[in-house]
């Protein structure tokens, strides 16, 4: 039986679901806008192995995939918009560069999390303490947040302290983390990671991620205790 | 035990706000364009700084480093090879300064006959003797040797 060109994966990967197009079906050419909606529905694994052949399609889709997360990690570290921008960019031109050697003991997503972070690290060092703070806006939601909104009202010795005032403090103070520990908190506490992926990433065990969260976070009390009780 | 727990659930609920930090709503809907013009692309590599022409990069610290201390430790050894060499001759010129009499006969003194500390009397190849101590003919009641603060060699 003739495969078709997105074909199933092979060795000890989960099953991709049944694709659409078939050989024995006459071809027609599709639109970019179809062929973008194909692509969407392929599995990462695929993605993987076709952009190792060149494929930048696929690539492009990977990029998708993954953009907000990478940029967002970056972004917390730096706490810098622009350095974030150029250092997401730079992820993923090393991430295709170096895509010969992603052997699949990973996901693909840890991987490609590791270049952003030994990446941003470097930049961080190179930088040391010329740190330029310069934050995105909140969205909408913050304000509507019921953590948020019950905290800066409630529970904060300031009670005439806003939103804004918070989320510089809090990009001050962990600022004043070190890299490792600002990582972790990060991953954890601002991207939802658990430990063990935290772990991966960080080539660290997952008492190392659970001892430097609980360093980071009491030294982010103290640097808040002004702000929150 | 729940008393003595740190309590950071405020911290995690600020650490939230951070969720809401966002760029710009269109901000990524060209940023995969971007990486792929730029894989297509490369950017051309930037112009060496002078400290990079010259060898002097960071790249080549290393090197340098090692280098610095090579030479360091070279002079280190240059000057204590030298020194040794400096004491080397004034050790070779006490036995002509006042050598001592290994075998033989202590010398006489030219005025007193007496015996010099430090000259030996040698046997010559016609009977004569023949001596180490200095040929001009010391003083009267001056010894032939200014240096007579040399202390005379202990007889072994």
């Amino acid at each position: 039986m003739s495969e078709p060109h997105l074909s199933r994966p092979r060795g000890p990967t989960i099953m991709s679901e049944p694709l659409p197009i078939e050989a024995s079906e006459p071809l027609v050419p599709l639109a970019r806008e179809e062929v973008a909606s194909a692509i969407s529905q392929v599995e990462e694994s695929v993605l993987v192995r076709n952009a190792q052949k060149g494929d930048l399609a696929c690539y492009d889709e990977l990029v998708r995939r993954f953009q907000e997360r990478v940029y967002a990690t970056i972004y917390h570290m730096t706490a810098n918009h622009e350095d974030a921008n150029d250092l997401a960019q730079e992820t993923f031109i090393k991430g295709y560069q170096a895509l010969q050697s992603f052997k699949g003991d990973s996901s693909f997503y840890t991987w490609l999390y590791r270049i952003a972070v030994n990446k941003t690290i470097n930049f961080l060092k190179q930088r040391k303490s010329r740190t330029q703070i310069s934050l995105n806006d909140l969205d909408f939601n913050a304000e509507k947040d019921p953590d948020l909104i019950a905290l800066i009202s409630e529970k904060t010795p300031r009670r005439d302290l806003n939103l804004a005032e918070l989320q510089s403090k809090l990009s001050e103070a962990l600022m004043k983390l070190s890299e490792a520990h600002r990582l972790v908190v990060t991953l954890h506490d601002i991207q939802g990671l658990a430990h063990e992926e935290i772990a991966t990433i960080m080539d660290c065990n997952v008492g190392t991620v659970r001892s430097r969260l609980f360093y980071a976070r009491q030294q982010l009390q103290a640097h808040l205790v002004d702000y929150i009780k | 035990m729940n008393a003595n727990k740190p309590n950071f659930d405020d911290v995690q609920k600020a650490l939230a706000l951070k969720r809401h930090e966002q760029p710009n709503p269109n901000y990524f809907s060209g940023f995969s364009h971007e990486v792929i013009q730029r894989i297509h692309t490369p950017d051309p590599p930037r112009p060496l700084t002078w400290a990079e022409r010259l060898g002097l990069g960071e790249d080549a610290r290393p090197f340098w480093l090692c280098g610095l201390g090579t030479l360091v430790c070279g002079l280190l050894v240059v000057t204590l090879v030298a020194s040794l060499r400096m004491d080397k001759p004034q050790a070779n010129l006490a036995p002509d300064l006042g050598q001592s009499p290994v075998a033989g006969g202590a010398v006489s003194n030219h005025v007193s006959g007496q015996p010099l500390p430090g000259f030996q009397v040698l046997p010559g190849q016609n009977g004569e003797q023949r001596s180490t101590a200095p040929v001009l003919a010391p003083e009267e009641g001056s010894t032939p040797f200014p240096l007579e603060s040399f202390p005379a060699p202990k007889k072994p």
